[in-house]
């Protein structure tokens, strides 16, 4: 095991919980709004985004966390950021929460997360927290698909909630949504032992 | 429901693509000669004998990461068809085709073009203005634009000096050649840009026909026949870069003699083959659905 082996392993276990919470918002989203459901004519364009958003969501959780899978996840996570940056415009205040920044999702998906769909021989040599493979288990790479995956379950949730009541979806759908809201700050919790804990070597 | 002669085709199709992926898989230990001290080590999950090949093949190491940049892409391509996905695997195809473009782009300038079609001081001078390009690109994107564009040019002309130097070859005018656009990466792949352009714009970028089909991005319908044909009809294609990829890349390991360029063109003959005798069966029942003679 590297210098930072044991934060690595934290931080890839922090990062399978927060794809387990996804998952669980993904199977939340097939019983509020199932594929084979017919789309009327009328029904607003968010909808059929946040559709798109829960196969992006599928497809990232299905990989076992590590510098290659990494990469794969990056390029869901950013398709997934394009669709949540139309679909938060149309989420009302009262789904709202100060800690999810409207503007984040088309500069996250623009700025950090491009990186990983656009290679070059030298890109590739960068530290995997900036695209590359350089200097493989790096713990700031994953520190970062911590944070990525964390706002991308804590706005895709509120986003759930709103399309519930769109839909009148019976159920309680909110509770469920707020237990994995729950279950995904206890593992950010652990996550920013980590991290304070990586900080501090550093310092 | 997809009628067998589609399923067929895009079944065909996903198989060529995991045996050409499996190629990259052995080209990537080839080109770095898989040998670290006489001992075969495995590059891709032993990240210190990566350094290691690195520090004794220091300018092979940048494409093997193409490589595996491209294998790791296709292998979720290969899971999203699995999983009747199609939506990732238009955003995870994107990657694979700007390695495979970029690997054929340099190793066509390197060591095809000049023996070919081309002067070799032109094709050096191209070879040229990619690195630099990406030089600029990437300390840019990773300094957060601290460093000065002056001070930048500054140093890669430096750089620029000293390679060629080294290598007792005259310094080649670059100028300030610093962007690297995304499409033209993939020029060099046939209908390349084309392809590049249709996943940016219907899987990426969101200019969507929400309820049109799924190869227009659409997420109404998910088995019909022309459904199924969209999984098949993009993995063909990739099937074929990666294929020129690996044929590519096998220049680097060909003096050694072991026939990898030779190897990895039959593999995309035999590809085009056995796609084109399932892909024709099933475009006619495409047709004979749409009323097409």
């Amino acid at each position: 095991m590297g210098e930072f082996g044991e934060a690595v392993e934290e931080l890839r276990a922090g990062c399978e919980t927060l794809c387990d919470m996804l998952r669980e918002l993904t199977r939340i989203h097939v019983e509020i709004d199932a594929p084979e459901r017919r789309v009327g004519a009328q029904e607003p364009d968010w909808i059929l985004r946040m559709r798109k958003l829960c196969l992006h969501a599928m497809a990232m959780c299905h990989w076992e966390v590590d510098v290659d899978t990494m990469h794969v996840m990056a390029t869901e996570l950013r398709a997934a950021y394009v669709q949540m940056d139309a679909v938060w415009k149309c989420v009302p205040d009262e789904f709202r929460l100060e800690e999810v920044d409207g503007s984040s999702w088309a500069n996250k998906a623009r700025v950090e997360l491009a990186t990983y769909d656009h290679p070059t021989p030298l890109s590739l040599t960068s530290p995997l927290a900036e695209g590359g493979f350089g200097d493989g288990d790096d713990p700031r790479g994953y520190l970062r698909l911590v944070a990525w995956l964390n706002h991308l379950a804590l706005g895709y949730g509120l986003a759930l909630a709103h399309l519930a009541r769109v839909l009148g979806t019976e159920g309680d759908i909110d509770s469920r949504i707020a237990g994995v809201a729950a279950a995904t700050a206890h593992a950010l919790a652990q996550v920013a032992d980590v991290a304070a804990r990586l900080s501090g070597d550093e310092a | 429901m997809a009628t067998e002669a589609v399923t067929r085709y895009r079944a065909t199709v996903a198989n060529l693509l995991a045996d050409s992926v499996a190629t990259t898989h052995e080209l990537e230990r080839l080109i770095l000669d898989g040998t670290v001290d006489g001992a075969h080590v495995d590059l891709v999950s032993d990240p210190s004998a990566r350094g290691e090949a690195a520090r004794s093949h220091p300018g092979r190491l940048p494409y093997t990461l193409l490589l595996r940049k491209a294998r790791i892409h296709t292998a979720a391509v290969l899971w999203a068809n699995d999983t009747n996905n199609l939506h990732s695997l238009g955003v995870q195809m994107r990657p694979v085709l700007e390695c495979a473009g970029q690997v054929v782009f340099v190793f066509h300038h390197l060591i095809v073009a000049p023996n070919t079609t081309m002067d070799p001081e032109r094709a050096v001078e191209l070879l040229g203005r990619y690195s630099h390009a990406d030089y600029y690109r990437t300390v840019m994107a990773a300094t957060k634009g601290k460093v000065g564009h002056n001070k930048l040019l500054e140093n890669i002309s430096v750089l620029e000096e000293t390679v060629a130097a080294s290598v007792g070859m005259p310094m080649v005018e670059i100028g300030e050649g610093r962007t690297l656009r995304q499409a033209g990466k993939v020029a060099t792949l046939a209908e390349g840009k084309i392809l590049y352009d249709h996943l940016s714009d219907y899987f990426c970028h969101g200019r969507v026909d929400w309820r049109g089909h799924s190869w227009l991005g659409g997420v109404v319908s998910t088995d019909s026949d022309q459904d199924v044909f969209a999984f098949a009809i993009l993995m063909n294609y990739l099937v074929e870069q990666v294929a020129v990829m690996n044929a590519y890349a096998a220049l680097l390991d060909e003096s050694d003699g072991r026939g990898w360029v030779e190897a990895t063109l039959k593999q995309l003959h035999e590809a085009r083959e056995a796609s084109n005798a399932v892909r024709d069966a099933a475009e006619a029942v495409l047709y004979k659905n749409a009323g097409v003679d």
